[in-house]
């Protein structure tokens, strides 16, 4: 009995010692060091992927270096802002990043909360060139995207005008919609079949419900529905044009519609955190990133820019699709607020129509 | 039961069905090890062409590294404490009154069944306070929350198995009731300990939402896998879980010829 | 060899003084209760009493106001879609644990018998799944189970069928995917109860001319009743926490509580709706260790037999 107990007692002691030496070189996950207001350090958020190298190349380094600065980079989770992180560390005065990129409803919900630092316009001399109604007065709105139809150009023919196709009986268990920014979904729905985007009332879900029989999911991110698209899931979902552009340079047949109902144009608005640490630079930082070079880099990826000086190639402009400001003024108008106000109810009837 | 045989119908289904379940536990992570010698740039089954291109990718990486770095680091100090703090605490509830002894499990247990969101700002709130979040004075008490449970629950269903009278009959022979503890008591319960171990090791290794709120620039697997899956579905992650899988064979392999855990089954035969 | 070194000892018969001895030493022993008591009174008893008292805030256009409100409780009771959620949880939950367990047991009774070499083969198979982050896993699954995936594919190349099954994006993906991953924490509990019966006891209803099944459903089957029922409670607490799993395979059409707290805190910044859903869902799982517990007494190995 003791014989055969004694490994295990090594066994239980070499475990302590691997701790020990563990716990001793654990300091290299470092206890941040929570810098106070230094000059030189900004902290930005990074994202995955060719965008996120995109801004890291683009955005970032060329600023960083041009004022001799060190920057902090913060992994953006999702390509979304933590908005329930974000809220608690504005309150315990010690936001993560310096800039945060704002959907729509979330800037309102930040403003009700008290959680941005005003932008002066002079602040901002690039201000200058931009449309008017990109600027605010808690920073500036860019990386315009749309969302419109996209489909499998070698099974959908003629290409569908309408976002009614989502609802044609051919395609049955065919089709997917958005559970990610729901909201979009709800607002598609009532264009489609009501001429405006408000109000979502039990019509809508009338409508969603005649469209059951051709979903085959939601999709819960942009990467989820590329998979629907390349594993032959679906042959057509409402989704963002940056996302097809890119499926589309790797060869899928897959292409973006904008109904003749209307499409929807979206943008962040990049603003800046109370208690940031370093509003100053910030600030600099959004006039630089509002240049031209800056912005057409962004272009060339697939978004659109708020800046009027920047100029599109013919094949840029079929990507980007907001190239001017009369393509922008057919969008739908959307109200923020009244989402953010919404969305309880909105949830609550989207999470009864799924489960029922 | 030996004498029974190996031949009996009763064992034949046994063993069929214990080959359909190891079927259906190994098939996910058989297509991912295919899958991770892809030479596209997307999953599909089948992939159209291989090639090591993803395991370069992943391996080159400082980020991929970083992230596994920090996660084994956790979980090698998680794994030990939880299991000493929740073998301790499943011991005193078996040893312990009847009475109060239910509401204590539960409360042990509890952390298992709040949604670790919830659980996840309320930790994170405690620790934006005493500024210590991104660190691992934060994380490691965090994990040790949702993986003591399991430790108390594993180590307790061997207890309740134990026959006491063993311990006692050591402490009659003139042992003491530590010295019982370590020689009798541990070594029998040692499948409870060795399951609530791995469980505590994994649940740590794999956790998310809870380290996605206190971690501002700490990077483990789990958070890199879900921000690399939001922008693109790519073969990378099945390399990641591939080497996972692969490194956790090599232990076991290591293990069966070390002997270690033939000791622990001669105990109780 | 003073009567208070054995506590266990205590007999029905034993003389009071020893009793008292006995109940000393059984106080003492929830001392060792203690560090996981200080721990989780700080992360777990804060944010659980921050939990509670955010469920009675009020929430009202993205803002909260603390106070004392029951509008959240109101809201679950009468709105009618969180119930209804709720019960499809539950039932989610009993159809998992129920074939879970079903699994588990002839896994658990396989590996006792094994010899060691291969119980270590199998233990590795079984926490395998656990080995890879929960949303991998499930895209491999949905390689398999997928509309063009290798079952599909499979059947239709061999004349089977003829139009690809719906295996996801529905109740069944979901729980082949949860099965999958959470077999372990049926097995693992169920083996440490097998593993700890004397076999003695198998072979003395044996000797007397009991059939193999009789030795297992009268001998076996009681005496593993502890590990069950603590594989029971694991999977059905584990299974109401769901939350991935049914937005990546049941295609967000199969919806649980934990989406819709996770939702409301993620998406609405409804921090006090999520709180008060999180305490019914808690309130739900306290009742099911509460009743577990009482049957795992009735169960009990009876000791020093």
């Amino acid at each position: 009995m003791t014989n055969a107990s004694r490994p295990t007692r090594r066994h239980l002691l070499s475990g302590a010692a691997a701790t020990a030496a563990f716990a001793v070189a654990a300091p290299y996950i470092a206890t941040r060091a929570h810098a106070q207001g230094d000059p030189k350090v900004i902290r930005f958020y990074t994202q995955d992927g060719t965008l996120g190298d995109l801004y890291m190349e683009h955005w970032y380094r060329p600023f960083v270096e041009m004022h001799d600065l060190r920057a902090e980079y913060i992994p953006l989770q999702g390509g979304n802002a933590p908005m329930e992180k974000l809220q608690a560390q504005i309150a315990a005065g010690r936001p993560e990043a310096d800039v945060i990129p704002l959907h729509g409803n979330q800037l309102v919900f930040a403003l009700r909360n008290d959680m941005l630092m005003p932008v002066p316009r002079d602040a901002v001399p690039e201000y200058a060139n931009l449309h008017e109604q990109y600027i605010t007065d808690w920073g500036p709105g860019m990386v315009l995207w749309c969302y419109g139809l996209a489909y499998n150009t070698e099974k959908v023919t003629p290409a569908p005008t309408s976002w009614k196709a989502l609802w044609d009986p051919q395609w049955a268990g065919r089709v997917a919609i958005n559970e990610a920014l729901k909201d979009q979904a709800l607002q598609m729905v009532n264009i489609a079949f009501k001429g405006q985007p408000y109000p979502v009332d039990e019509e809508t879900f009338a409508h969603l419900t005649a469209l059951r029989p051709n979903l085959v999911t939601l999709w819960s991110s942009g990467a989820d529905a590329e998979q629907l698209f390349r594993n032959d899931e679906i042959v057509m979902t409402p989704f963002w044009n940056g996302r097809v552009t890119r499926l589309k340079g790797e060869g899928l047949p897959i292409a973006f519609a904008v109904p003749d109902e209307g499409f929807f144009v979206r943008h962040s608005t990049y603003a800046i955190p109370k208690g940031s640490r370093n509003p100053e630079m910030a600030m600099k930082w959004l006039d630089f990133v509002l240049g031209v070079e800056p912005q057409k880099r962004l272009v060339e990826f697939g978004y659109g820019t708020p800046n009027k000086l920047v100029t599109y190639t013919p094949e840029e402009e079929a990507a980007v699709i907001v190239t001017d400001a009369a393509v922008v003024a057919k969008a739908v108008e959307e109200d923020f607020a009244r989402i953010l106000d919404e969305t309880p109810q909105w949830n609550d009837m989207w999470t009864a129509w799924k489960a029922g | 039961m030996p004498e029974r045989g190996f031949a009996t119908p009763g064992f034949l289904a046994l063993a069929l069905f214990g080959s359909l379940a190891t079927a259906f536990l190994v098939l996910p992570l058989a297509i991912l090890c295919v899958q991770s010698f892809t030479a596209e740039s997307y999953l599909s089954f089948p992939p159209p062409s291989f090639g090591l291109r993803w395991y370069r990718t992943v391996l080159a990486d400082p980020e991929w590294r970083q992230a596994a770095q920090s996660s084994l680091t956790i979980a090698a100090i998680v794994t030990p404490l939880s299991l000493v703090v929740g073998t301790l605490a499943a011991l005193g509830l078996d040893r312990g009154p009847m009475r109060g002894r239910n509401v204590i499990y539960g409360i042990l247990i509890s952390p298992m069944i709040l949604p670790h969101i919830v659980l996840g700002l309320g930790l994170f709130r405690i620790a934006l306070d005493l500024e210590i979040d991104d660190s691992l004075w934060s994380i490691v008490p965090a994990h040790l929350t949702i993986t003591i449970p399991f430790v108390v629950i594993s180590v307790g269903a061997s207890l309740q198995s134990f026959d006491v009278g063993l311990e006692k009959a050591a402490q009659s022979l003139g042992a003491n009731r530590f010295r019982a503890l370590w020689h009798i008591t541990l070594p029998i319960i040692r499948p409870g300990l060795v399951g609530g171990g791995i469980f505590a090791f994994i649940m740590s290794f794999d956790e998310f939402i809870i380290t996605y709120f206190l971690a501002v620039q700490t990077r483990t697997l789990p958070l890199e896998i879900f921000d690399s899956l939001r922008y693109q579905v790519s073969p990378s992650i099945a390399a990641v879980s591939a080497l996972t899988i692969a490194a956790s064979a090599a232990l076991t392999v290591a293990l069966i010829l070390r002997g270690q855990v033939m000791a622990g089954g001669r105990i109780v035969q | 060899m003073s009567p208070d070194r054995h506590p266990r000892a205590e007999a029905p018969d034993a003389a009071p003084p020893v009793r008292a001895w006995a109940r000393i030493g059984r106080l003492r022993a929830w001392g060792l209760v203690l560090p996981a008591g200080v721990l989780y009174a700080v992360t777990f008893g804060i944010p659980l009493a921050m939990l509670l008292g955010a469920s009675f805030a009020r929430f009202q256009g993205g803002v909260t106001t603390p106070g004392f409100f029951l509008d959240n409780y109101v809201k679950i009771a009468t709105d009618g879609v969180t119930l209804a959620v709720f019960r499809n949880t539950v039932s989610l939950s009993l159809l998992i644990t129920a074939v879970g367990l079903a699994c588990a047991l002839p896994v658990a009774m396989l590996m006792r018998r094994a010899g060691p070499g291969l119980r270590l083969v199998a233990m590795f198979v079984l926490v395998s799944p656990l080995l890879t982050s929960i949303i991998v896993r499930n895209v491999a699954w949905m390689l398999i189970l997928g509309r063009s995936g290798m079952i599909n594919s499979w059947l239709i190349d061999a004349g089977l069928i003829s139009a690809p099954l719906p295996l996801m994006y529905n109740r069944l993906g979901v729980v082949i995917a949860v099965v999958h991953v959470y077999l372990p924490f049926a097995v693992l509990p169920i083996y440490a109860a097998l593993r700890a019966i004397d076999p003695a006891r198998e072979r003395a209803a044996a000797s007397l001319g009991a059939a193999p099944w009789r030795v297992f459903v009268h001998v076996t089957l009681p005496l593993a009743a502890p590990g069950l029922i603590a594989a029971f409670t694991l999977l059905f607490i584990l299974s109401m926490g769901l939350y991935l799993t049914p937005v990546i395979l049941g295609g967000n059409f199969v919806v649980t509580l934990p989406m819709m707290i996770t939702d409301a805190a993620r998406n609405q910044y409804n921090w006090p709706y999520a709180s008060a859903m999180s305490v019914l869902l808690l309130a739900s799982i306290v009742a099911v260790v509460a009743v577990s517990a009482v049957l795992g007494r009735l169960f009990a190995v009876p000791r020093d037999a």
